[in-house]
């Protein structure tokens, strides 16, 4: 068993622990596509926005950590996410280089 | 009593409180002049609108007379959305912005000069967009810096009690006279 297979079983055993349900809207990386089922790792941290006036905003950046091995096509940025009836845009795609990948959200609301 | 620079602010929060959303017909969600309360994602849209800078140059020759100055005061405005797509939120808070300025400087009760005039002139207007790349959505900040003039004047206080004035004078004639022309009351 290689090093990437060790990783791979680790990342299953905990999506399988963690993750929540997801639904992927792949307008940019498969466009006119139908939308894809699969799961995430979501995840919240605080972070304060400063306003122009040196107003403070509070606020959160919102993650999702994916297997990419899940994928028959990988999602983009520009792609949309719903999660638990929210939907998001994904800002930015993180791979770690190991089969995961780490998008960070914009919620989009309509 | 505040200086005319908070009034000019007042009176502009005051005209933010009644506007609506071009687009849904709607308020802004909060109204704010204070910058210490930490705002919270369920505010938006909102309306910021502080006084940024003051700066008071001579009217004038200064080194004449009494203090004569020409205020400018900076007052800006911000406009802060989210929770859209960045091109509908560019194109939202830019609708905004126009509203806002065309609602103070078409009110003939907030331009008016002359008797009770909050100022004598706009001096400029200079627009920022921002946006912001944290957070839990796209927030994209608009803002726009009005200046308005006006004139402030320093009077003197003079503490000192006006008591006696001596003024010599000559009388036409050979003789010269010494004459009190005003004394205080006798108390």
């Amino acid at each position: 068993m290689t090093w990437f297979d060790e990783v791979e079983r680790a990342r299953g055993a905990w999506a399988d622990t963690f993750a929540r349900s997801i639904v992927v809207y792949p307008i940019q990386s498969d466009p006119g596509k139908p939308p894809v089922l699969s799961r995430g790792i979501y995840r919240e941290r605080p972070v304060d926005v400063m306003t122009e006036d040196g107003a403070v905003l509070s606020s959160t950046t919102k993650t999702l950590d994916v297997r990419l091995s899940e994928f028959i096509v990988q999602p983009v940025a520009g792609d949309l996410v719903e999660l638990e009836g929210a939907r998001f845009r994904i800002d930015d795609t993180d791979d770690d280089g190991q089969g995961g990948s780490l998008w960070t959200l914009k919620e989009i609301r309509p | 009593m505040t200086s005319r620079s908070t009034q000019i602010r007042d009176a502009i929060v005051d005209r933010l409180l009644a506007m609506v959303d071009v687009e849904t017909r709607q308020p802004f969600t909060k109204v704010t002049k204070a910058q210490t309360p930490t705002l919270q994602p369920f505010d938006l849209p909102m309306a910021q609108c502080f006084v940024i800078a003051e700066t008071l140059t001579p009217d004038g020759d200064s080194n004449a007379g009494e203090p004569n100055f020409v205020a400018d005061a900076t007052i800006a405005v911000s406009i802060i959305r989210g929770f859209e797509d960045p091109d509908v939120l560019d194109g939202r808070i830019d609708a905004d912005i126009d509203a806002v300025e065309a609602s103070l400087l078409t009110d003939p009760q907030f331009v008016r000069f002359g008797q009770g005039a909050l100022f004598e002139s706009v001096e400029r207007i200079q627009r920022r967009r921002l946006f912001h790349k944290e957070g839990e959505t796209y927030f994209a900040e608009l803002r726009t810096e009005i200046t308005f003039r006006y004139a402030i004047a320093f009077d003197p206080i003079i503490p000192d009690a006006f008591a006696e004035a001596h003024i010599t004078g000559k009388t036409p004639g050979p003789a010269a006279g010494h004459v009190v022309i005003a004394r205080p009351a006798q108390t």
